[in-house]
């Protein structure tokens, strides 16, 4: 089946049976190494991507679903400056984010402090619950997605 | 691991290996069929392996790959190789295994064969004496259930052949001891093999053997197919058939005066080790001495064995059994108090220091350091006036009432973290830095201990004691092929043995530079100090090289319909040496509250069984957040100097207090975790 | 072997039309239209769906959000997170506590109501909430359309009752308003649905008596029940319930769980009564009368 579909920016066409995973596809056929088919029941978070925008687990979503659309990796978000907000926050709060995480933690926070400016605590818990690992301890964290959510209104003029 | 790298880098030459598993809990394994396979693909068998089918950890060993006996669902039998991962998936799902099953025993608790040489055992004071001075005795059994690490990455390594030499990657705590099994596995020298350690950034104790395994596995594979091997578990191979932490079941009878003091203690243990103990003898003599407790008890026998099951290999976790040991005197000691009628508080301390004229065993005299971060977190947590007033609550309730109600509970537990191995242990245990020093003043650090949390501690320390910037200070890559063996970095021996001997090499570096030429290398290793003496069967002596202390309580609701159980607060405090960054340890030690509560409250893992799909979909972990902001904070021990492990310090105190806080908001006992609602709706149920 | 040869057509139609078209052609498809149930389920690498799959995630006519002065009406598949926030002010507040405790913020950007309502193992969540909000399923088939009150969306044996060929199009919820709504759920996690229990409960009050009250329950995600008959008793009653009054609803919804259930063990049974009379109880007691919008 032929797929087209944008990753990160740029159109691709894709050859694959329509029912292999998005997440074994980004990682076989375009070595995006940000995420991992880990639990494959979309619980980890691991494999967290942008399907139009919003944040999806890559696990839960089939090649034939994503003709047309646009897709964006940690890799291609890196290069915003949506991306450096959060980046700014995690550092300046002092997260140290365990690798398999990082595109979860980063995507979901992406998409909380787009909706809501001044994001509520229960909101950042809500987001957690997209992810399953022992690291990061919560003082940090919340720290951080404020910081972020900070730099994202200064940014904005707000 | 950079698995996409390896591909990149290999493309169509890369091979993958998949473990093919034992199909019984228990039995005998007659043959591998792999059918016609496609060409280049290669099932490697038991038969295969060149070298010795064994790893070892001290004097215990498991076999690399399953021979003829199986001994647990799971078990590696064969490495199936090939370079099509979809290929690869089929001819694996055409594997044909014939194996004649036996009865498979999955529980401790019934007696069995119990590995001889770990049988431990603890004796002293006059017992018969002390118990008739008892006017009642508290008799329970507790135990305490296996726990999955969830790494932040399943096991995998990769292996490279190099002619008469291999290459593996691995994520380890113990660089060498991958070296070793791999030489021995492959039958070749160790200096044939090097291995690249990757840090994963969090404690691990897990680690310390299992990583062995898993390398040895993709050398053989690369070692005998010539091709470039990666293997890598996926998250649920990697929960159902890797080591989890050992369960431990205990049978306790505490003697009590009319005072309400402990006059004698006969404790039984066993620890259930899964199929292979390894790593057990430190496991059990830290689980025993956990379950000893830090409350003053004037006769004590214990007795405490490893026993082996039909599971997958149960084993080191954070501490590598003090928690579970905690876990059962302070829930046992919580219950004598409330036994004896009295306050929980005033109970633990005149146990932790009992006003009395003879000679206290030296094990309890230091546990005594534990009080002023037991003071601490009773004022922070205002846990008396909680305490004496949820106890009226529960004197009125009857039992949960037919109204919605919340009750509430609070628990208070201490307890400590020993840094290093107990005594003899480290004796055996290699442990060599080496630091030199070029002619442009720049410092060179080999270590084989992973930690990037220490490393830029380990950087200052070198830039103060030599007058260097920090940017003049470099850490040798870690590769056992550059850097010296340092030994496992487990139980805080980073901090105990690896910054004791830098600082060494640091001052003899100082000394030197402007009396020699420079460039200077320098290399130390630890040697165990003269008077640090333990013997456990008479009990005297001090079994730790260094011990952090740490106190907590925890604060509960649960709602008396639903059972639903909701922390209201939780306080810890530390007493463990200088504190170098404190956000940062802030941090680390919340990840251990929500792990030591994931074990209270939330992880589910039966151990009554062969673990299956069933356990994976109900594994879930606790995420961050799930619970109120966590009070904590760090008190002076008096030494300014030295640092001290004191990660596991959560896992030791958080879940005792747990558990003694639901037992008072419910009026009900525990004998073992987790405590989750549902729990409590049996509980119920049957009283 | 099987794993080989498998062969799966996975069809992608455009617009509505030619879903129903395909599906009368292809009965026995297997429907994909958010795709959290049937790949969180299935583990594998390469999932194993049936043989012929149709997505209906992306069509247009099934993604609708739409309010008209009667109903609420919901496109199968629009995922849920766009209904939480494109219906945010409209949602009735149990609805929408139901929805934002289904998975996580990462899964309602997949998943959607047609597919938590047509699972053909479970009844999943927003079933219950649904039934007390007294919501109609629109299916559409080769036949045309036809409404079913939600609990006609499944027989006495716990079947779906879909025709061939025959799917969920959209989801009508009443335009009313209530004094008071109840949504309580419990369970260890969600694949654990031998711990699940759920209370539904919507009311309204006149002058300080009930004049409706509807009241819905669910286990073990297998079981959802709806009393009827005590639902009338109720009406014209005045809260607080007086002893006799709670000792006798304890009986009567204690005696219907055994019945109705079977819910064999008691404390589940007491839990979903106290939830329900709690809720009773407290009618008008307080001003928290909803205001949709805000939860
Ligand atoms: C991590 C995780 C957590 C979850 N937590 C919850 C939870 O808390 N509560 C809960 O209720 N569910 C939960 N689920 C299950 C699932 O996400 C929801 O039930 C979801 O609403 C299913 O919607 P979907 O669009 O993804 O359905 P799909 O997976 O696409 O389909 C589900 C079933 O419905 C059929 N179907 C779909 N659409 C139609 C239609 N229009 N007409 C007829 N048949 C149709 C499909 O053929 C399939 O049999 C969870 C799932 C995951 C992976």
């Amino acid at each position: 089946m032929i797929i087209d579909f944008v990753l990160n920016g740029k159109k691709v066409r894709l050859n694959s049976k329509p029912e292999r995973r998005l997440v074994d596809i980004l990682r076989d056929r375009y070595s995006i190494s940000s995420i991992t088919g880990d639990c494959y029941r979309g619980s980890c978070g691991n494999c967290m991507v942008l399907l139009q925008g919003r944040p999806v687990p890559s696990c839960l979503v089939l090649a034939a679903n994503i003709r047309n659309k646009e897709i964006m990796t940690l890799e291609g978000f890196r290069n915003t400056d949506e991306y450096r907000d959060i980046e700014g926050g995690f550092e300046e709060a002092g997260v140290k984010l365990c690798e398999p995480v990082k595109p979860a933690l980063i995507l979901l926070v992406h998409d909380l402090i787009q909706r809501e400016e001044n994001p509520e605590q229960s909101e950042i818990r809500n987001i957690f619950r997209s992810i399953e690992t022992r690291c990061g301890g919560e003082s940090t964290l919340f720290r951080a997605i404020h910081l972020a959510a900070y730099f994202r209104r200064s940014r904005n003029g707000s | 691991m950079d698995e996409i790298a390896y591909r990149k880098q290999y493309k169509k030459k890369l091979f993958t290996a998949v473990t093919v598993r034992s199909p019984v809990a228990r039995g005998r394994l007659r043959s591998i069929d792999s059918g016609s396979l496609p060409t280049g693909y290669r099932l490697i068998t038991a038969a295969d392996i060149p070298g010795k089918n064994r790893l070892t950890v001290f004097q215990s060993h498991m076999p690399v790959l399953a021979k003829d006996i199986l001994s647990y669902r799971g078990m590696p039998l064969g490495l199936l190789v090939g370079n099509d991962e979809e290929e690869l998936s089929t001819a694996a799902e055409r594997i044909h295994i014939d194996a004649v099953p036996a009865e498979p025993r999955f529980l401790a608790a019934t007696p069995g064969p119990a590995t001889k040489e770990s049988d431990y055992r603890i004796s002293y004071g006059d017992m018969d004496f002390q118990k008739q001075q008892a006017v009642q005795v508290l008799e329970e059994r507790i135990s305490t259930p296996p726990q999955e690490h969830y790494y932040p990455e399943p096991h995998s390594a990769f292996a490279l052949r190099k002619g008469r030499e291999i290459e593996v990657h691995t994520y380890s705590r113990w660089p060498y001891h991958v070296k070793t099994t791999v030489a021995e596995v492959l039958g070749i020298n160790p200096e044939q093999v090097s291995i690249q350690i990757k840090d994963e950034q969090t404690v691990l104790d897990g680690k310390v053997w299992s990583s062995s395994l898993v390398a040895a596995h993709a050398a053989l594979a690369a070692w005998l197919t010539g091709k470039p091997v990666l293997l890598r578990y996926n998250r649920q191979e990697d929960f159902l058939y890797t080591s989890k932490r050992a369960p431990v079941s205990a049978q306790l009878r505490t003697h009590l005066s009319a005072e309400g003091y402990i006059t004698a203690r006969e404790i039984d243990i066993s620890c259930d080790a899964g199929a292979f103990p390894l790593f057990e003898e430190e496991m059990l003599e830290r689980i025993c001495l956990g379950a000893v407790g830090q409350h003053y008890c004037p006769a004590m026998n214990l007795t405490g064995r490893i026993v082996t099951t039909n599971k997958p290999p149960m084993n080191a976790f954070e501490g590598l059994g003090t928690s579970q040991g905690l876990f059962i005197s302070e829930v046992h000691g919580g219950r004598a108090a409330y036994m004896s009628e009295q306050d929980p508080y005033e109970w633990k301390k005149r146990h932790i220091k009992p006003d009395i004229e003879e000679e206290v065993p030296r094990f309890y005299r230091e546990a005594e350091a534990v009080l002023p971060a037991l003071e601490s977190v009773v004022d922070r947590s205002d846990y008396r006036r909680k305490h004496a007033a949820y106890e009226m609550r529960r004197k009125r309730r009857s039992s949960l009432s037919k109204t919605i109600d919340m009750s509430r509970g609070i628990g208070l537990s201490t307890g400590y973290q020993g840094n290093g191995f107990i005594g003899r242990k480290e004796v055996k245990l290699s442990k060599t830095v080496r630091v030199s020093m070029d002619t442009a003043g720049n410092l060179s650090i080999s270590t084989s201990s992973i930690s990037e949390a220490l490393q830029s501690y380990w950087k200052e320390m070198a830039a103060r004691t030599l007058d260097i910037s920090p940017e003049q200070v470099h850490f040798t890559s870690p590769a056992t092929s550059t850097v010296p063996d340092t030994g496992p970095s487990i139980l805080a021996r980073n901090l105990t043995v690896t910054s004791r001997l830098l600082k060494q090499c640091f001052d003899a570096i100082k000394k030197r530079r402007f009396r020699e030429a420079l460039p200077i290398e320098i290399q130390r290793s630890y040697r165990l100090p003269p008077k640090h003496a333990w013997n456990h069967e008479s009990f005297e002596g001090y079994p730790f090289p260094q011990s952090a202390w740490g106190a907590s309580v925890v604060e509960v609701e649960v709602d008396s319909i639903s059972f639903e159980l909701t922390i209201r607060g939780i306080w810890l405090m530390i007493s463990g040496g200088v504190v170098i960054n404190r956000r940062r340890l802030v941090s680390s030690l919340e990840e251990g509250i929500r792990s030591a509560l994931g074990w209270s409250y939330h992880e589910i893992l039966s151990r009554g069984k062969a673990p299956d799909e069933g356990d994976w979909h109900r594994y879930h972990l606790l995420p961050p957040a799930a619970t109120p902001p966590v009070y904590i904070d760090f008190l002076e021990d008096g030494n300014r100097s030295t640092i001290k492990g004191i990660s596991q310090l959560p896992y030791s105190t958080i879940p005792p207090a747990f558990a003694v806080a639901v037992s008072q908001a419910t009026g009900l006992d525990f004998d073992s975790l987790p405590i989750t609602s549902e729990r409590l709706k049996e509980l119920e149920e049957s009283s | 072997m099987a794993a080989e040869q498998r062969m799966v057509s996975f069809f992608s139609p455009a617009d509505l039309t030619e879903l129903i078209q395909l599906y009368s052609r292809h009965p026995s498809a297997v429907l994909f239209a958010g795709g959290t149930w049937l790949l969180g389920r299935e583990q594998k690498k390469i999932p194993v769906l049936g043989e012929q799959v149709i997505n209906i995630g992306g069509i247009d006519e099934l993604t609708r959000i739409h309010r008209t002065e009667r109903f609420l009406e919901i496109g199968a598949a629009a995922p849920l997170s766009l209904l939480l926030e494109q219906a945010k002010r409209v949602l009735p507040v149990c609805l929408y506590r139901c929805l934002t405790s289904i998975g996580t913020p990462a899964i309602r950007n997949l998943a959607g109501l047609g597919g938590n309502l047509s699972n053909p193992e479970y009844r999943m969540d927003s079933f219950p909430v649904l039934f007390a909000l007294e919501a109609q399923v629109e299916l559409i088939g080769p036949e045309g359309s036809r409404r079913l009150p939600i609990p006609r969306l499944i027989d006495s044996e716990n079947n779906l009752r879909l025709k061939p060929g025959e799917l969920i199009q959209r989801i009508l919820i009443p335009v009313e308003s209530f004094t008071e709504e109840l949504y309580w759920k419990h369970e260890h996690n969600f694949w654990m649905p031998e711990t699940h229990l759920s209370v539904t409960a919507v009311a309204r009050m006149e002058k300080g008596t009930i004049s409706e009250a509807r009241l819905v329950f669910s286990a073990f995600r297998r079981l959802v029940m709806r009393h009827r008959e005590l639902e009338a008793e109720l009406v014209g009653r005045v809260p607080p319930l007086s002893q006799r009054e709670t000792e006798y609803l304890y009986q009567e919804l204690d005696s219907f769980f055994q019945a109705a259930g079977p819910i064999p063990r008691e404390l589940d049974r007491r839990m979903l009564i106290l939830k329900a009379l709690d809720f009773l109880s407290n009618l008008g007691s307080e001003a928290t009368i909803p205001v949709p919008g805000r939860y």
